[in-house]
């Protein structure tokens, strides 16, 4: 059986990543030494591939934790087991996801799209939908300990080209792309 | 710090701005003047006025005076040949009184004249070349604050800190490399306000950008900010800032006085020479003429004398005569005697740079004491202060003579006696005035000029200041790149899951709006693209090929109401179709034009499976949504575009490949046409629907995204022995049209029914309600419009889409798509035609590169007409 592979399994290739298996995908566990990744994404920014993670499409609030994208519209995601409601719709393959972290993500942001990704505008665990790098993006507020952190929403087709956006955009803030081993080291 | 300018090299100081630099190396003729070529040098040394304009690497325009010299730049003067120093055209300034105020409107009076003289024109006269040689990165960004202050003087500072008080983001503008305003030239200013630029840089809530200026204001308080190299990956930076409140803290700026030759180099601002000597440690001459009032140029006088610049004599505007010297300043004529000099210091009227206040919706207003326009009537999300407010301005006697040599906008080269000819032909209105001699008009945007326009022009028509009013200053102002506006180059691409299986395979890719398509792939043999796509064509008609349809736009429908949804907007009905079946979908507006076609598949009784045009996706979702809508119909819809790699295995072998790869039954009875299984194919769960856009036997695979690369190169490997081929659109584009398939926006357009284009049989008008069945059921007894037609040409030759079809030497229609059929062994399209043409076997003319050739109509398939290959 094959391994799956997101978009941007060939970027992270040719940045010369470290693959490791996760839940059947192959992903990058790092792209320099775990602990200088960690260190680099609390001090600056970070961007990471996790499309592998679960995603649903629902029409009702989900028992679990869902993200309300607006009128009887919500998104649950994570790792499995999900306790899905009847009626969910499996979307997972349809977004790269990509996670966003550090001090200076939201510099990041800033460069990117017109939504106001301040504090009072997008506080932990609230969400919106906006064009980032011109692509419709579904931003979902999650910090890791107390570190401004998102979750990066877009359709699949659009992922390479908004990831080189990102890296592109972060390089004056020194952001730097890492792995499921540093996003360990960042969440413990 | 080294940088190039022309052919020499010029040292520039830690600090150094182009401008200061190159004065310091003694350079003192910055720019040739746009009309009679004039010698320029500094003036404002603040950015405001034209004169230090030159070509930085490639970009024209540069005010050299604010831009800070990077190592090994390249400086080139605009304007002037052979050089700054010696510029032939300004002969033309011997010729002034053939060049009246007017002399366009004058001159040219017949578009022709025009014609021929522009060329001439437009060498002459100019603001420098774009270089294409010069790629840039510019960037955009986004702010939202609840404060800007525009200004980063004494009260800009102290604005910003007492909004930063109240806690609110605060975001201080200010177009100077440093905090400071005058305070960074004017000796009073001290450790108070050293004092206040660090308690404001120490806030937390206040981010300062310096080297950026803020070129308008927009509706719902939004600045556009352009800040200079905010990193060095980029050298413009566009800001969007959007605030609840602006503070506008611009200051007021210093403009000429009016005398003859006030144009010279070394005749300067007072404080643009307290600018060089200041910030930059340059002293601008030896030898100074004080040109103002009082109180002011006792204080300059007190700087220049303790930097040891000798000041000569102090002058009062009144009694100044003129400026003399030539290329630069020699010496000042007074009513009190000729002095020789190398610098003129003018200590001219200070205006409030208010054009901000201006774009906010306020008014500027004559105060006679102040002897400025001051803001009044702001709105309330705009506030002004300090001098940009007027506080600090004194009213002094300007004199405004009428002299061909005494400038008033020095970006066009208008004198004071211009203005007047202007007046007395009868443009005196302050706004026809400058229309009609382009004062204020010029890249300066008025700051030089536009207090002395209004002064003579007051005077010459006996009004007073405040009835001749203003002008009126737009954004952008001061002027922005276009670089910077267009932002950074990046376009989005969309990339399917087999991208880069594609690239290894050779594929000449094909842009889809913002899609990449294989157009077809270069063969081992050829990489011409008639014989690739030949070959594609041929493995799939005779073997079997496989395209990368993942464009298709793809919907997830579920719930009990999906059939009534899908009846109520397609034209056929689904709420019958049986599970396990696919059929044919068409979409048509309130008027029966077609909008979109796809396939429905259903699945299960409560999940159906829709494709669309690549195009259309968004559309059809939103149109589905908003018949959803209050309808209260249990319809869940989600768009599945992305998550499924789509790809189309055909031809007479296609079973036998994918028969290696699948447990599930392929045979036409178990698996026949239009209809769809969900199976699994080499491990990995997909969706199958056998129809058949292209005309073999084939399977459209629609697959999870994260493992449409791994099927697609099982797929190739399990193909190899019966020869498989990836085939491109191109490919696919002649297999379809020998099928008479039609492309939805190609083969029609937007006045199409789908009775014309013979697709009659698609629509059910018994359903008893759904979208264009009105208009539907009228189309269907008239059909006298057009029909669609194919047609096989008698001749050689291939002709374009949109190329015209004859019948006796009238034009009665028109090509819509047309290819070399290697089945017919001619060429074949599909055209549009009167009705009375449409008929089988009729003779029409096709027009081929200018000639018409015959061709036969038929209303048939030029391929497999009966369809057997496609069930078998």
């Amino acid at each position: 059986m094959s391994m799956k592979r997101s978009a941007l399994f060939h970027l992270h290739q040719r940045a010369g990543a470290k693959f490791v298996e996760h839940q059947g995908w192959e992903l990058p566990s790092s792209f320099h030494l775990p602990e200088h990744e960690a260190t680099e994404v609390r001090r600056n920014a970070g961007l990471a591939d996790l499309s592998h993670q679960l995603k649903f499409d629902l029409q009702k609030q989900p028992h679990q934790k869902g993200w309300c994208l607006g009128a009887n519209h919500y998104l649950m995601m994570g790792e499995a087991p999900l306790d899905l409601p009847a009626g969910a719709i499996d979307v997972s393959s349809v977004y790269s996801s990509f996670r966003l972290a550090g001090p200076r993500s939201r510099d990041v942001l800033n460069k990117l799209s017109s939504l106001n990704v301040s504090d009072a505008s997008i506080p932990n665990l609230s969400c919106a939908q906006a064009s980032v790098a011109h692509a419709h993006a579904i931003l979902l507020r999650e910090d890791i300990r107390s570190m401004p952190a998102f979750h990066l929403l877009v359709s699949r087709d659009y992922g390479e080209a908004v990831w080189e956006s990102i890296v592109h955009a972060g390089h004056e803030f020194h952001l730097c792309p890492f792995g499921l081993q540093t996003l360990q080291l960042l969440l413990h | 710090l080294k940088f190039h300018f022309q052919d020499r090299v010029v040292e520039a100081k830690d600090g150094d701005t182009i401008a200061a630099a190159l004065y310091r190396s003694g350079q003192r003729i910055f720019s040739r003047s746009f009309k009679y070529h004039r010698p320029r040098g500094l003036l404002c040394v603040s950015g405001k006025c034209p004169n230090c304009l030159m070509n930085v690497d490639g970009i024209p325009n540069v005010r050299t005076c604010i831009t800070p010299v990077r190592d090994d730049m390249s400086v080139k003067s605009q304007n002037a040949y052979p050089s700054l120093e010696t510029d032939l055209l300004s002969i033309t300034q011997r010729f002034d009184w053939l060049m009246p105020v007017g002399w366009y409107y004058k001159t040219f009076t017949h578009p022709a004249m025009w014609h021929a003289a522009e060329p001439a024109i437009r060498r002459a006269a100019g603001l420098g070349e774009v270089l294409t040689t010069a790629p840039r990165e510019y960037e955009h960004a986004w702010m939202h604050a609840d404060t800007a202050v525009i200004g980063g003087g004494w009260a800009g500072i102290l604005a910003a800190l007492e909004a930063a008080a109240t806690g609110g983001q605060v975001v201080l503008v200010d177009d100077q490399h440093a905090l400071g305003g005058q305070g960074r030239y004017r000796k009073e200013a001290g450790k108070i306000l050293v004092d206040l630029i660090q308690q404001v840089q120490a806030l937390p809530n206040v981010r300062i950008l310096c080297d950026s200026y803020c070129f308008g204001l927009y509706e719902g308080n939004l600045l556009g900010v352009l800040q200079r190299d905010p990193h060095p990956g980029a050298v413009e930076r566009l800001i969007h800032l959007r605030t609840q409140h602006t503070t506008v803290a611009t200051g007021a700026y210093e403009t000429p006085l009016l005398f003859p030759n006030n144009d010279l180099p070394g005749v300067m601002l007072s404080t643009g020479v307290l600018r060089l000597l200041h910030l930059y440690g340059v002293r601008a001459g030896k030898r100074a003429v004080i040109v103002g009032a009082s109180a002011v140029s006792e204080e300059v006088s007190v700087d220049l004398r303790e930097a040891g610049i000798e000041v000569v004599r102090i002058v009062s505007p009144e009694q100044l005569g003129a400026a003399t010297g030539s290329g630069v300043v020699k010496g000042v004529q007074t009513k009190a005697g000729d002095f020789e000099c190398d610098l003129v210091v003018v200590c001219g009227p200070r205006v409030p740079d208010a054009g901000l206040v201006s774009q906010a919706g306020g008014k500027l207003e004559w105060c006679g004491l102040k002897g400025a326009f001051v803001p009044t009537g702001l709105p309330d999300h705009v506030s002004v202060v300090g001098d940009a407010a007027g506080a600090d301005l004194v009213a002094f006697a300007t004199p405004l003579p009428s002299s061909k040599r005494a400038f008033v906008c020095l970006c066009s080269d208008v004198s004071s006696q211009d203005l007047c000819d202007g007046i007395a032909e009868g443009f005196d209105h302050i706004e026809t005035l400058k229309r009609y001699t382009t004062a204020t008009m010029g890249p300066c945007q008025g700051r030089m000029c536009q207090l002395s326009a209004i002064g003579v022009c007051a005077r010459e028509t006996g009004r007073s200041m405040a009835e001749t009013g203003v002008t009126t200053s737009r954004p952008p102002n001061p002027g922005v790149t276009l670089g910077a506006l267009a932002g950074p180059s990046h376009h989005p691409i969309r990339r399917t899951p087999m991208h880069y299986a594609h690239e290894k395979l050779g594929a000449v890719w094909m842009d889809m709006s913002d899609w990449k398509r294989p157009r077809y792939y270069k063969a081992q043999s050829t990489s011409v693209q008639k014989d690739c796509v030949l070959e594609e064509y041929r493995a799939v008609r005779e073997g079997v090929g496989i395209i990368d349809v993942s464009t298709l736009g793809k919907l997830d429908l579920r719930g009990a109401d999906c059939g009534r949804l899908l009846d109520k907007v397609y034209t056929h009905r689904f709420s019958d179709l049986r599970p396990g079946r696919v059929r044919y979908a068409l979409m048509c507006d309130e008027g029966g034009i077609i909008l979109d076609d796809g396939t429905i598949s259903r699945l299960s009784d409560e999940r159906y499976f829709v494709t669309t045009t690549s195009g259309n996706l968004d559309f059809v979702h939103q149109w589905l949504d908003w018949y959803l809508a209050g309808s209260g119909w249990d319809v869940h819809i989600a768009n599945v575009t992305a998550g499924y790699g789509a790809m189309n295995v055909a031809g007479p072998r296609s079973r036998e490949v994918l028969r290696k790869l699948t447990d599930c039954d392929l045979t036409s009875g178990a698996f026949p046409y239009m209809a769809c299984r969900e199976a699994v194919v080499s491990g990995i769960p997909v969706i199958m629907l056998r129809i058949g856009f292209v005309g073999e036997t084939g399977w459209e695979i629609h697959c999870p995204a994260e493992s449409s690369e791994a099927l697609w190169e099982a797929l190739l490997d399990a193909g190899r022995e019966f020869g498989i081929r990836p085939f491109g659109v191109e490919a696919q584009r002649l297999l379809r049209l020998e099928k008479r398939h039609v492309i939805v926006g190609l083969d029609t357009d937007a006045l199409t029914n789908p009775y014309e284009a013979d697709m009659g049989w698609a629509i059910k008008l018994e359903k008893p309600e759904f979208v264009g069945k009105a208009a539907l059921s009228r189309a269907a007894k008239d059909l006298s419009r057009e029909r669609l037609i194919g047609f096989v040409l008698r001749g050689p030759g291939l002709p374009q889409d949109g190329a015209a079809i004859v019948v006796d030497g009238q034009l009665a229609g028109r090509v819509t798509s047309s290819r070399h059929s290697p089945a017919q062994q001619a060429a074949v399209g599909l055209g549009w035609v009167k009705v009375a043409q449409a008929q089988e076997g009729a003779s029409v003319d096709v027009r081929v590169d200018g000639k018409l050739v015959p061709a036969r109509v038929t209303m048939q398939p030029f391929y497999d007409p009966e369809g057997g290959r496609l069930r078998q």
